[in-house]
């Protein structure tokens, strides 16, 4: 009968994902933070708790003080916001805007944890720690359109852990993660307008995509709690760098002239271009490292504090890099320099009784983003957001839900490096649940 | 404690934040714009940069957005700027790009020059660029330039001397007399491109002739400043772009396609036609690396002049189609190519450019310390050029480059930039002035010049209605011809390129009658020797 329960209990699960119930909030950049809902009412401030499987992510030492089998799932609909983008001059000018179209991604999170012997507890998890996605309207028209006109990253780990408690107040925990990545960049092509002292022509749509590809790191977590109402926790999750092979298609976009429409398809005229082939592509991602140091005090049998301040090293972020080998004129190298920033985060999970918790939570985050990055691919912005959370606590089964509230604040670069210069100003929301049993 | 000290979370709500700072800015901004230059009445002093020259000629519609009259519409100054505006297809006609399908055909947009549209201004033009003007033109009238026999050819359409007489000289006033009549309160002067350029263009240095000299030019150039100065107007000087970086001096490589002569061609150089063979310096050797050919050869090649092939020329100049050197075998120059070898004037050496370069960083150090001087902006157009020459622009994803015709940085004439290579010059003196004075001008929008006045989506159309037929595909195909499928593909550009310069129309090849003045013989024994591609 118990696995009559569990297929009940994974349709419920289904059916909060399918509402739009969501669990992940970004961390600056698009680190994702939210991998599981009770953390995700805290406010992220998890790591010197870790009570539950999603300490695979916040705190793998966490695993050693759960001694129960146990499993966690949910699934993250993640409002990525809509961006509204007002030009300036130079260029593109007041008189372009652009949006960014809203998407709800659903991202699973899922943890199982196994007890082995007295000090062992093994797990495995499966998360997405990484994300973004970005597509404008109006792409024939929008003013970015050679930059980019809709972008994406996606990246999911697969984390097998073990957590051994080395004495009753501490506990070490390690995890593989290894990390599918694929990401993808669509824009259009124009070169100056040979026939014309002023204008260009735009020839051509370029769709650059990878293959998923797996490289692997790890994750590390000392959890320490020498009384009932103390505990400190500190995770390191290492830095991954994937590279990752794909294609780059070519499609003609009719100039309106047909002399340069002709030259673009004649092999050998400068003009020429391989449209509709399959152009083999490299690139590679550096996803930074990043660290989390927690102190969570107990004021009383129903309340808990934590506060976490979180590092992560976008420092490493600092080009992309694609190739086309057979293909050179397409190669690019994109700047980056992106900084190492820090986040914190605060939360409070208050026991009604003995089956209902509340919790909030407050974040500050800092974009690693300079200025000279932003643009039509990645907009990132220094945000402050408040979270809230319930927790139902049962015999067998957990049920969590959070909502996050985190803007990011208007954006205004005064470099750029593709010129291209506006305002920039996101609007999203959150919402997280997990279900444990 | 963990948190940068600049990245201090304020805590009020944007829409305060945004008000304090557009209330500071509006309180700010007239303070700041009046206490430290005065833009009211805005004079430019120049040369064909100033005036707007591009495609080889001057006209209204590029007049129009020439960075002078970009400049005046962001000082927002209520005083009309006047220009020597000239109608369609200007003077001279301008320069269009005909065709690329069978080369780069150049040619002229008409026959008759357009006409003044602006003659009959009252007062001096706020827009003193003359087309070739060198420092010195603006210091001598127009009689002492007669007498010496040195007036650019458009002088008389900017400065209209006859209007304008000294009352106690009874002489014309000079160039610069004629801009501080209008009693600017701010100048820009970005003269001494031609105090260099004509050298580079024209591959010959004279000291003193095509080349200024640092001491008369210092003379001259001091003259006009102290003399703005004295007027009381703030100005912005430029400084000298290396002329050597320009498309007329980078395009065409050191090694060409032998055209042949038709039927003139020696029986012994046929074998040669349609390869690709170095060429002669005006000294007989063959060119060497850091030599230049410019624009004005591409002439002398497509008639087989240049590979040391001896033809003396006999006949109708040709009708040429890269329009920069349409005069490229006038009358008397017959005798020019006998041995083969390229002309003085569409060679510069690398010796050559050393020597424009050096002078061009004497006159800048001139200009620099000048500026220095009387407290003028100084505007490093030259450094600004030179970083468009070596990086490119990435706008917007759009890439721009020096590169002559496709670049969309320089016009067609290979000298002069485009609307959008002024627009950026424009911003260029907007960022110094904005340092210098504090004047928070608000750059000049490229858009207009990007997607043009208006912003026109790409039409969704069925590319099978807009693409050629694969006839006429296979027809260009044999226009072009084979070989170069045999290139890496990062020369393939470059390469074809050139090759499309060499390869004129048939009926653009003279129909000259030749004798070979070298024997055929020694000729294909040079080649033989030397004929390698780069």
């Amino acid at each position: 009968m118990r696995s009559k329960r569990l297929a009940r209990q994974l349709a419920v699960a289904l059916v909060f994902s399918l509402a739009g119930v969501a669990v992940p909030v970004f961390a600056g950049g698009f680190e994702i933070y939210t991998h599981g809902a009770k953390a995700t009412g805290l406010g992220g401030a998890f790591s010197a708790q870790a009570d539950d499987p999603s300490a695979i992510f916040y705190n793998p030492a966490g695993l050693a003080f759960q001694r129960e089998r146990s499993f966690l799932a949910g699934v993250s609909s993640i409002s990525l916001g809509d961006t509204d983008f007002r030009g300036l001059p130079p260029f593109p000018d007041s008189s372009a805007s652009g949006t960014r179209l809203d998407r709800i991604v659903h991202a699973p999170h899922l943890y199982a944890l196994w007890p082995l012997g007295e000090r062992l507890t093994i797990g495995l998890g499966i998360n997405t720690p990484f994300l973004f996605s970005t597509e404008w309207e109006n792409p024939d028209a929008w003013a970015g359109r050679f930059i980019a006109t809709k972008a994406e990253l996606n990246a999911v780990d697969l984390v097998p852990t073990v957590g051994v408690r080395v004495s009753d107040s501490f506990s070490i925990g390690v995890g593989i993660a290894a990390r599918a990545a694929s990401v993808e960049l669509q824009r259009r092509l124009a070169i100056p307008d040979p026939f014309g002292n002023t204008g260009i022509v735009e020839f051509a749509r370029l769709v650059m995509e990878t293959d998923s590809d797996v490289d692997v790191g790890f994750n590390v977590g000392l959890l320490y709690r020498p009384t009932e109402t103390f505990s400190v926790g500190l995770t390191y999750r290492s830095p991954i760098d994937v590279k990752l092979d794909g294609y780059g298609r070519l499609t003609q976009i009719p100039t309106g002239n047909p002399e340069l429409d002709l030259l673009l398809v004649v092999p050998g005229s400068p003009f020429e271009q391989p449209f509709d082939v399959d152009l083999p592509m490299t690139t590679s991602f550096d996803f930074p490292d990043s660290l989390s140091l927690g102190i969570a005090y107990r004021f009383n049998d129903d309340v808990i504090a934590e506060v976490d301040f979180n590092w992560t090293g976008w420092g490493r972020f600092d080009r992309i890099t694609t190739e086309f080998p057979e293909y050179p004129e397409q190669d690019f190298v994109r700047v980056e320099n992106w900084v190492d920033v820090w986040h914190y985060r605060i939360g409070v999970n208050w026991s009604l009784n003995s089956s209902n918790e509340i919790r909030w939570g407050f974040i500050y985050d800092q974009s690693p983003q300079p200025d000279e990055s932003i643009g039509p691919i990645i907009q990132d912005a220094d945000r402050r957001g408040f979270t809230f959370g319930y927790g139902r606590v049962g015999q067998h089964v957990n049920f969590d839900l959070a909502l996050e509230y985190a803007p990011y604040q208007k954006r205004t670069p005064s470099v750029s490096n593709n010129n291209f210069f506006g305002t920039y100003e996101t609007s999203t929301w959150l919402l997280a649940a997990s279900l444990g049993f | 404690m963990l948190r940068p000290a600049n990245n201090t979370p304020d805590k009020r709500p944007v829409f305060v934040k945004s008000l304090t700072v557009t209330v500071v800015i509006l309180a700010l901004a007239p303070a700041l714009t009046r206490a430290d230059v005065d833009l009211t009445k805005y004079v430019a002093i120049g040369d064909s940069l100033t005036a707007g020259f591009t495609d080889g000629g001057l006209v209204e519609t590029y007049q129009e957005t020439s960075y002078p009259a970009l400049l005046h519409e962001r000082f927002s100054s209520v005083a009309p700027f006047e220009q020597p505006l000239v109608s369609e297809p200007g003077i001279p006609p301008l320069l269009e790009l005909l065709s690329l399908l069978s080369g780069p055909v150049i040619g002229p947009k008409g026959e008759e020059p357009g006409v003044p549209l602006n003659l009959g201004l009252e007062r001096p033009y706020d827009n003193m660029g003359i087309p070739g003007a060198s420092v010195r033109h603006f210091v001598r009238n127009r009689v002492e330039l007669g007498e010496m026999d040195d007036v650019p050819g458009l002088y008389d359409l900017i400065v209209r001397p006859s209007a304008f007489i000294n009352p106690q000289t009874e002489l014309p006033f000079t160039a610069l007399e004629h801009a501080l009549l209008n009693q600017p309160t701010f100048v820009t002067l970005w003269l001494g491109n031609n105090d260099v350029l004509g050298a580079a263009t024209s591959g010959i240095i004279i000291d003193g002739v095509t080349l200024t000299t640092r001491a008369s030019f210092e003379e001259d150039y001091g003259q006009v400043v102290d003399a703005v100065a004295a007027s009381g107007a703030q100005m912005a000087v430029a400084s000298i772009p290396d002329v050597t970086t320009i498309p007329f001096v980078t395009t065409l490589e050191r090694f060409a396609v032998y055209p042949g002569r038709g039927e003139e061609t020696p029986p012994d150089a046929e074998p040669l036609i349609g390869q690709v063979l170095p060429l002669f310096g005006p000294d007989g050797f063959q060119l060497r690396e850091g030599d230049n050919v410019l624009l004005t050869a591409s002439c002398y090649t497509a008639q087989g002049c240049g590979f040391g092939i001896a033809v003396p020329f006999v006949g109708e100049p040709p009708n040429v189609t890269v329009g920069a050197i349409r005069d490229c075998l006038g009358p008397g120059s017959v005798e020019i190519c006998p041995f083969g070898f390229l002309p003085n004037h569409a060679v510069l050496g690398a010796v050559e450019a050393r020597l424009v370069k050096a002078r061009t960083e004497e006159l800048n150090e001139v200009i620099r310390a000048k500026a220095d001087e009387v407290g003028a902006a100084y505007v490093p157009t030259g450094e600004y050029l030179a970083r468009l020459s070596e990086q490119g622009l990435n706008l917007a994803g759009i890439p721009y480059s020096t590169e002559y015709i496709l670049g969309g940085l320089f016009s067609l004439d290979g000298v002069h930039p485009t609307a959008l290579g002024y627009a950026l010059v424009a911003n260029e003196f907007i960022r110094v002035i904005n340092e210098t004075f504090g004047a928070g001008l608000t750059p000049v929008s490229l858009t207009p010049f990007v997607f043009g006045s208006e912003q026109a989506p790409a039409a969704n159309v069925d590319p099978a209605s807009v693409l050629m037929t694969s006839e006429a595909s296979h027809a260009l195909l044999d226009t072009l011809g084979a070989g170069y499928e045999e290139h890496p593909r990062r020369l393939l550009r470059r390469r074809a390129l050139e090759r499309l310069f060499a390869e004129q129309p048939p009926e653009a090849r003279p129909a000259t009658r030749g004798q070979h003045a070298l024997d055929p013989a020694d000729a294909r024994e040079r080649f033989g020797r030397s004929r390698s591609r780069r």
